[in-house]
């Protein structure tokens, strides 16, 4: 490896661990109302405003029910509006290249995907979507479907640690969430980095097309343009990772510099990661926060190095090490690697290489760190909301073999949390498996596969768990701008967002009224060495439990295939 | 109930979308306008007059007299951009990196021993984005021979090539910061000018 990439793997993640904190600190300022923010002089005449116009009071807290009809109603119309803008697009302004209305399917998809935080892309931005869509619709779901994620975590985080002899608590307001997630978290840091990004060559304007006559013959080559600075500074901001332009953080008008390249790597785990600082400030349980982040970075760096061993052996089928099909020069195999192991940790999606085109354990561990749950920091606030699903898992379990009632905060887990949380976990899982069987089996699905020999099987199945994940990468080889990938996609991308939202709302329904029994020597502790090493190990078990068999048909046998030098 | 729910939505979707879909875009198109005009319009450079590409996008180059870039799923075309996505062991991978491997032996000759050591590698494979402006500084040393002898050019020219190449190698910023790099459309033009 270089050195170069080796310091700055090393800066990344000690700027990962080192600034979150601070961010974190920061995110539960504005959370907790109480104390005045850095930027809430600035901003809280307009906060007061839009509760005002919305007819909102911000202090009345929601019980779980209300609180979780919010976020579905909400986050329909979110949807709805952004479908309708696709299939009218052609009726729409600022469409100055005269893209087409959007087939029902595409937009389907395109709408739920960008909802859901998912921001998978069946269509290239820049040969479909008119900068209308680009603006009003996907860029306002970059940010509305991150507050959705925060404003759960909130929620979540609040009825875990509720004292209930202040009466019944709430879960807090879900529209207080997610205006202050919008105004005093998302858009401050996306205006600064957008501005960077355009200054670095990221292309901002509305203007049509340019053609360029090519210095060699004169042939045509049109210009793209677009308001893409703006999109991809939240697209990394709010861990969804949709690309303005089809080939996303590897196309030099959405990445053009080695600088871009580290502060949108660094985006990407940042604020997930100070999200699971924000957890420890807002539930007082500090170090039991600082165990979970040493759990995911534990699991982090222990796929960084495989992914890394793995892309820079030798390949005998092209007959080279570290091969640069489907990367770019700027970036090198190196921060390729890196970038394809944090996209898929946060559930962030974007990529600055070809995902299809790593080597078979890369890949595999591309699709791995999606299957985990997103949990490794995962996507902001549903990468913690989903961890403490497996952290009140691992709590039980530990419950189970010492033999007491297990407690999580000093509250008592009972059967119906267990229930919950097991259905939460299992549904992306089972839905995954469920569908690409189902894509397997039928010509509808492996027709669209590009890929020969086991590869195929592994585009189909990245295709599932991306979707289920809500991470959004792809094996982009799979043609999947089909009405059946379309559908079925989308209704994975639903199932793994909503299977887990309603659940851990409700988890926090019935924690939140529950006494708090002091800590006594039976108690788990839920920091410390064991604790982590316990919640690494149910992580990586479920896991492998789940998706062992399939990846062994997939990436696994096309390890040991290539390794002999066999081609499809 | 559920009437208020639907009605605060509607309202919040409204003014959420004002905000994070025309202002905040507003704002950063402004800015950008100001502060970065080159940058926020696509980095367009001129030939005599006329836009000839943009400094951050690939294009194609075919004649011996100029520096080829890397191979493109797209042939350098933009809508869409994109990659072949072959697999790791995909035989059409396989077949067009040992064709490459020939062809790039074939005009290159003995400048051509360097992609045994791995250097200028990126030259077998195609890019990402099927637009990489890029090459490597080896893969545009490999290549100055070859196009110094198109040109007619003698010694003392080549020599002007080679330092011209030197002159255009972005380093990475900080030392350690992603790869060398050299821009392929700004090194033809300026060879263009010798």
């Amino acid at each position: 490896m270089r050195t170069g990439a080796m310091i700055e793997i090393l800066l990344y993640i000690s700027l990962v661990v080192f600034l979150s904190r601070p961010l974190g600190r920061y995110m539960a300022d504005v959370f907790t109302g109480e104390g005045k923010n850095a930027l809430s002089r600035l901003l809280s005449p307009l906060e007061n405003f839009i509760y005002s116009i919305c007819g909102i009071d911000k202090n009345s807290p929601m019980e779980w029910k209300t609180y979780n009809a919010c976020v579905l109603v909400f986050n329909f119309f979110g949807f709805l509006a952004l479908f309708l803008i696709q299939i009218f697009q052609s009726y729409l302004p600022l469409n100055p290249q005269k893209f087409a209305d959007l087939p029902w399917d595409l937009a389907f998809n395109t709408a739920v995907s960008f909802m859901t935080n998912t921001n998978w892309q069946s269509y290239s931005g820049e040969a479909v979507m008119s900068y209308f869509t680009q603006l009003l619709g996907l860029t306002v779901q970059n940010f509305l479907s991150a507050a959705t994620g925060i404003s759960v975590l909130l929620a979540f985080a609040r009825g875990l640690a509720a004292k209930s002899e202040n009466g019944l608590p709430g879960l807090g307001n879900f529209w207080a969430d997610m205006t202050r997630s919008v105004l005093y978290v998302l858009l401050p840091f996306s205006l600064v980095c957008a501005i960077f990004f355009a200054g670095q060559g990221v292309v901002q304007n509305i203007s049509p097309y340019v053609p360029a006559s090519s210095i060699e013959s004169g042939e045509i080559q049109l210009i793209p343009g677009g308001p893409a600075a703006s999109q991809v500074a939240i697209k990394q901001i709010g861990s969804n990772g949709g690309g303005f332009f089809g080939t996303n953080g590897s196309h030099p008008f959405e990445n053009p510099t080695p600088l871009t390249n580290f502060i949108q790597l660094l985006l990407i785990l940042l604020f997930p990661a100070a999200i699971v600082h924000l957890y420890g400030f807002l539930t007082g349980a500090r170090k039991h926060s600082n165990a979970v982040f040493a759990a995911m970075m534990i699991i982090f760096v222990l796929f960084l190095a495989a992914s890394l061993f793995s892309e820079l052996s030798f390949n005998p089928v092209v007959n080279a090490s570290a091969p640069m099909e489907g990367k770019e020069t700027r970036f090198g195999p190196e921060l390729s690697v890196l970038w394809s192991v944090a996209t898929t940790s946060a559930s962030n999606g974007s990529v600055n290489c070809m995902h299809e085109s790593l080597s078979p354990i890369s890949g595999m561990l591309a699709l791995l760190n999606i299957a985990l749950g997103g949990v490794i920091f995962g996507g902001v606030g549903a990468g913690m909301y989903t961890m403490l699903l497996f952290v009140i898992m691992s709590v039980f379990i530990a419950g189970l073999m010492i033999g007491r009632t297990p407690e999580y905060l000093g509250k008592k887990i009972e059967a119906y949390e267990i229930k919950l949380v097991t259905l939460a976990i299992l549904a992306p899982a089972v839905i995954t498996l469920l569908f690409s069987a189902t894509a397997v089996a039928y010509s509808a699905g492996s027709c669209s596969v590009s890929a020969p020999g086991p590869h195929g099987l592994s585009e189909i199945l990245y295709a599932f768990v991306s979707a289920a994940g809500n991470n959004g990468s792809a094996f982009a080889g799979l043609k999947s701008n089909t009405v059946f990938y379309n559908v079925l996609l989308a209704v994975a991308m639903l199932i793994g967002r909503f299977c887990v939202i309603t659940p851990v709302l409700a988890i926090a329904g019935s924690m939140a009224p529950k006494k708090i029994t002091p800590v006594s020597a039976g108690t788990f502790p839920v920091d410390g060495l064991s604790f982590i090493c316990l919640l690494c190990s149910v992580i990586l078990i479920m896991g492998a439990l789940t998706f062992f068999p399939v990846l062994t048909l997939g990436p696994v046998a096309e390890h040991f295939l290539m390794r002999s030098g066999v081609a499809f | 109930m559920i009437g208020r729910i639907i009605l605060q939505s509607l309202k919040m979707l409204m003014v959420l979308t004002l905000i994070t879909g025309a202002a905040y875009p507003a704002v950063v198109g402004a800015a950008a306008w100001i502060l970065f005009p080159y940058q926020a319009d696509g980095s367009l450079v001129y030939n005599d007059g006329k836009i000839a590409g943009s400094e951050l996008l690939g294009q194609k180059f075919t004649k011996n007299i100029y520096f080829m870039p890397r191979p493109s799923a797209t042939g350098y075309g933009t809508l869409p951009s994109g990659a072949t996505n072959y697999g790791p062991q995909d035989a059409r991978l396989k077949d067009a990196v040992a064709a490459r491997r020939n062809e790039l032996t074939l005009k290159f000759g003995s400048d051509a021993e360097i992609l045994k050591s791995g250097a200028a590698r990126e030259m077998l494979f195609a890019s990402a984005s099927g637009l990489d402006p890029h090459i490597s500084p080896e893969a545009a040393m490999m290549q100055a021979g070859s196009v110094a002898r198109a040109r007619g050019y003698d010694g003392a020219r080549l020599e002007i090539i080679k330092k011209t190449i030197e002159y255009l190698t972005q380093k990475p910023p900080f030392e350690f910061m992603g790869q060398s790099r050299i821009n392929v459309l700004k090194l033809n033009m300026e060879i263009d000018k010798i």
